[in-house]
């Protein structure tokens, strides 16, 4: 049952890239490396917000986001200098896929060693006695949500990354693969295996009423 | 009671607003009919609202607002430092040249000076020569047969 389709408009709300007519990444890079600052700064204000979100669903605090978007910002940029200077004149980055590729291995590293930390039992203790619920709903709530985080990273790593980059990041699957290197089909494949595992693992702990 | 099989990935992608105008209302009115469809329709859109990030927080926008600049202040002490990095690289190097140039140049210098101001060393280069004592016996001759200006007056 497939068939070409335009963009969707229902629950996801697609990210588009820069119009046509603005200055592509690539020629904001090339003019920071001439000297143009206003360009590094165009350049994260363009991403910021897509960088941010993906992060978002890795951290639990709002200083290790922004630390993480920026070592993102930071590696990327060097990443396009190196290959501008050895391509010259006329090369061409894909700089927002490499973002989105150190953006997801940053992310994942750093849930890797927060959830080391949490094994500490002081840093547990600190965790259930600073969040205390003040009404049943919060706790429930905020149950279900640790849930569905916990639910997120434990997914496999093509799922998982398929998933962030579609719910969180609002990526098209054509720019996911792309960030990916896979197939468009395959990160479509990915995504229905993610929706299916998480309903497994959270579908129990749910609310009867639509949400 | 189970889903359809053949519409199980068509739910997941009307959960996640993926699916096209043909495909959205053959499967409208499937859940028309399917109750079985329908709840697991209502559960993959449950699913996906609940794993979906909450809205940013004040904190986590007031970090977002400070990303650009703080990214570019960064950048900048990086490269002021990396520069500094390689100035001093510079100098080291250009430390080292000089060392090189003063005291190990002049050393090897007298060394092959020392070497050939060596008596055995200038024989044996005059007897290697093509004319091994032309010079001499030229000088020679031009000596003895050049008169001897202050002998002539005094006769």
């Amino acid at each position: 049952m497939a068939e070409s389709r335009p963009p969707p408009t229902g629950r996801l709300r697609l990210v588009h890239r820069a119009p046509a007519d603005e200055p592509g990444d690539t020629e904001l890079c090339r003019a920071f490396m001439a000297g143009d600052e206003a360009a590094f700064g165009e350049l994260i204000r363009r991403h910021q917000e897509l960088v941010f979100d993906i992060v978002r669903r890795y951290t639990t605090h709002a200083d290790d986001a922004r630390d993480l978007s920026q070592r993102a910002f930071l590696k990327a940029f060097q990443a396009a200098r190196r290959a501008l200077r050895r391509l010259g004149g006329s090369g061409h980055v894909p700089f927002r896929a490499w973002l989105l590729r150190i953006v997801i291995n940053l992310g994942k590293n750093h849930a890797r060693q927060e959830r080391r930390w949490q094994r500490a039992p002081v840093e547990a203790l600190d965790k259930a006695t600073a969040g205390l619920p003040t009404a049943l709903e919060t706790l429930e709530g905020s149950e279900r949500e640790r849930l569905a985080r916990a639910a997120v990273l434990k997914l496999p790593k093509g799922q998982r990354e398929v998933l962030t980059l579609r719910i969180d990041a609002e990526l098209a699957f054509a720019e996911i693969a792309e960030v990916l290197g896979i197939s468009e089909n395959n990160a479509k494949v990915h995504f229905h295996h993610a929706v299916k595992r998480l309903k497994l693992l959270i579908g129990q702990s749910l609310p009867e009423e639509p949400l | 009671m189970n889903a359809c099989p053949e519409y199980e990935l068509l739910l997941i992608d009307r959960a996640a607003g993926e699916l096209g105008e043909a495909d959205r209302l053959q499967v409208e009115r499937h859940l028309a009919d399917c109750r079985a469809c329908a709840a697991e329709a209502e559960a993959f859109v449950k699913v996906l609202s609940a794993v979906a990030l909450p809205p940013r927080s004040a904190e986590e926008r007031t970090a977002l607002a400070s990303l650009a600049s703080r990214t570019t202040s960064v950048w900048r002490r990086r490269e002021r430092i990396s520069n500094l990095f390689q100035g001093a690289a510079a100098g080291v190097i250009a430390a080292a040249v000089a060392a090189t140039l003063i005291f190990v140049l002049p050393g090897r210098r007298a060394a092959v000076n020392h070497q050939r101001a060596d008596p055995a060393v200038i024989a044996l280069e005059r007897w290697a020569s093509p004319q091994p004592f032309g010079s001499d016996l030229r000088d020679s001759a031009t000596e003895s047969m050049e008169p001897e200006f202050g002998d002539e007056g005094e006769r």
